[in-house]
């Protein structure tokens, strides 16, 4: 196993005229919680995007466990081993709970026809081991007794943990979360955080996340790089990352303290 | 209650609705009646697959009176010009249906929301306009007359009483492998689609596979639907497989409850007959359908079969409520 899951080299990725992301270079060291920061529009949700294969970047390569995965399509790098959450949330929103949950679950599946319009016994075992799974998986979130409510009847916050329990289905070596704090009350958020560190710690996932809550990225964060207009500025140890003068001045527009930054953790 | 209930939601494969369909024709006695009831047999085979399409996979196709028509003028001719039994010509019009399906819906399925539907409108009127102008295969606006009834061991399946009992384990084993497919997780994967197509792909699921697949299982469903309508009737009229009827394929199922199992058996039910019904008002006929339609579709967008489930289900849950 190469010491870093992810390394992204020289990733440049354009909208017209505007460049979102450019020459970006990132590791993402192999069982780490890695945070990303930056304020608005620096190109962080682009570059997630640019990773999991939605965006094909202009420029540079994406090296997934040792192997270039650059421009691979989203669902062969979900199969690759790759989950995400999403900052605006994408549920399943007709469907309950659980099958969210076992969506990611069921994500190597091949859909054969015949396997799928008749349920032999096999096929009822294999879904019995799938709800066992899933039913793991909500019990870590805290929405077990939720199962069976349809998706876009929860509570803003219980929505972005679906999100994270449906990623973490799929079995991932990386789990991506895009801002899963927003919209969460302080009691979520730090439950929030000890799941976090219980998705490294227990379920042995690298945790690549990116957040606007300083203090949460302080709690959780082995390794915090900031980006600004679509460039690292800064990478490295947390406390070293904030008390940089080019973070503070990017994340504030003006020059503060690293007190400042918890201080403001509201965009 | 919750006998009614399994009823209803069809939970477990239910023995009852088997019955009462096989009991039906010693109940009406009609012979018109019937014949509609052959009619709302072969839509149900249709719109199951239609619904599959759109009510579970989210894709809107506004063309599959074409599908209908390639299915019944294929089977005609494989009986009438190449004098092959039924028997082939039935699965054989499924197949290149669906294989017409599968070259038409790989480019179009592409095309997202209100643009697939346009495209599809546009299938439809091709197929229209082909099986009026290629006279040599289709007999043009002529249309294609006799075409044999099935003969089953030696019996000629030829009035609507015997054909009826063709159609009833035809409808049913269809009915039961697309509500297992529903059921499975490529069910799943098919609704994850509809309700929301990126995070299905980041969920591993090939999303134009899968489209594709609920596109193909639709079109083979429509082409053997016509292949029935071809050889119950005996004659096809290019001009029946137009654009108000693929309108009118879509209307019975919102009706009925997109997206819901029942929901197509429901809506062709309902609206075949209510049509019928509809005759006593002579001039007003059509006024009164149309306006039941907007009524339904105004006071229940789920269709009647999704407000009324809506509705037992609130009041099983208050009953549970109150039992606790
Ligand atoms: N699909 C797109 N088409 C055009 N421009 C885009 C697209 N996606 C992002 N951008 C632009 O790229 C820049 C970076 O956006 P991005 O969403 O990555 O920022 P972000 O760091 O995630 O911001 P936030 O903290 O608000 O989520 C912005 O200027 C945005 O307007
Ligand atoms: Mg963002």
């Amino acid at each position: 196993m190469p010491d870093n899951v992810l390394e992204i080299k020289g990733i440049t990725k354009k909208f017209g005229g505007l460049t979102a992301l450019s020459k970006l270079d990132l590791e993402v060291e192999q069982g780490s919680i890695h945070a990303i920061i930056g304020p608005n529009g620096s190109g962080k949700t682009t570059f997630f995007n640019v990773i999991t294969g939605l965006y094909v970047p202009d420029e540079g390569s994406v090296i997934f466990c040792g192997k270039d995965v650059t421009g691979t399509v989203p669902y062969k790098m979900a199969r690759l081993g790759m989950g995400r959450t999403f900052q605006t949330i994408f549920l399943f929103k007709q469907m309950t709970v659980l099958e969210n949950v076992l969506i990611g679950l069921q994500s190597e599946s091949e859909y054969k026809l015949i396997n799928n319009m008749i349920m032999t016994p096999k096929r009822q075992l294999y879904e019995k081991e799938l709800h066992e799974k899933a039913y793991e998986l909500l019990a870590f979130v805290g929405l077990y007794d939720q199962r069976n409510d349809i998706a876009c009847n929860l509570p803003y916050g219980k929505q972005r943990l679906l999100e994270v329990a449906r990623a973490m289905g799929i079995n991932p070596k990386i789990i991506l979360l895009d801002e899963p704090a927003a919209g969460m009350n302080p009691q979520e958020t730090s439950e929030l955080i000890e799941r976090v560190k219980n998705i490294r710690n227990k379920y042995n996932m690298t945790v690549l996340i990116i957040e606007h809550d300083m203090k949460l990225v302080m709690q959780l964060a082995d390794t915090i790089t900031c980006l600004d207009h679509g460039s690292v500025i800064a990478c490295g140890n947390p406390k070293i990352v904030t008390k940089d003068s080019k973070v503070v001045e990017a994340y504030l527009g003006i020059v503060g303290e690293k007190d400042t930054i918890e201080y403001n953790k509201v965009d | 209650m919750k006998k009614i209930a399994d009823l209803l939601t069809l939970k477990k494969p239910s023995i009852i609705w088997i019955i009462i369909l096989v009991t039906i024709p010693f109940v009406v006695k009609s012979v018109y009646y019937l014949h509609l009831m052959n009619y709302v047999l072969i839509l149900i085979i249709l719109t199951l697959g239609l619904n599959l399409l759109t009510g579970f996979t989210g894709q809107i196709s506004i063309g599959h009176a074409g599908f209908y028509g390639i299915g019944a003028y294929v089977s005609a001719y494989l009986s009438v010009t190449m004098g092959l039994s039924f028997w082939i010509a039935f699965p054989i019009s499924g197949i290149i249906t669906a294989f017409i399906g599968y070259l038409i819906g790989k480019p179009i399925l592409k095309l997202k929301g209100a643009y697939l539907s346009i495209a599809s409108i546009g299938i439809g009127e091709i197929t229209r306009l082909v099986l009026i102008n290629w006279t040599k295969v289709t007999h043009g606006a002529e249309g294609f007359k006799g075409i044999p009834s099935p003969v089953f061991f030696g019996i000629a399946i030829d009035n609507d009483l015997k054909y009826y009992y063709l159609l009833v384990p035809i409808v049913i084993i269809i009915y039961f492998l697309i509500n297992s497919l529903i059921d499975s997780e490529a069910g799943r994967a098919f609704r994850a689609i509809r309700d929301e197509e990126i995070a299905a792909e980041f969920m591993g699921i090939n999303v134009a596979k899968m489209k594709l697949m609920s596109f193909i299982i639709s079109s083979f469903l429509a082409g053997i639907a016509g292949s029935l309508l071809a050889h119950m009737d005996g004659y096809l009229s290019p001009f029946s497989f137009s654009f108000t009827q693929s309108v009118s394929f879509l209307m019975m199922i919102l009706a009925g409850g997109l997206g819901y199992k029942w929901g197509p058996i429901i809506g062709v039910f309902l609206l075949t007959f209510a049509k019928e019904w509809f005759r006593f008002f002579n001039e007003y006929q059509l006024i009164i359908y149309g306006l039941m339609l907007v009524l339904i579709i105004m006071f229940m967008p789920k269709g009647i079969y999704g407000s009324f489930k809506e509705i037992f289900l609130k009041l099983m849950r208050r009953r549970n409520e109150d039992a606790r």
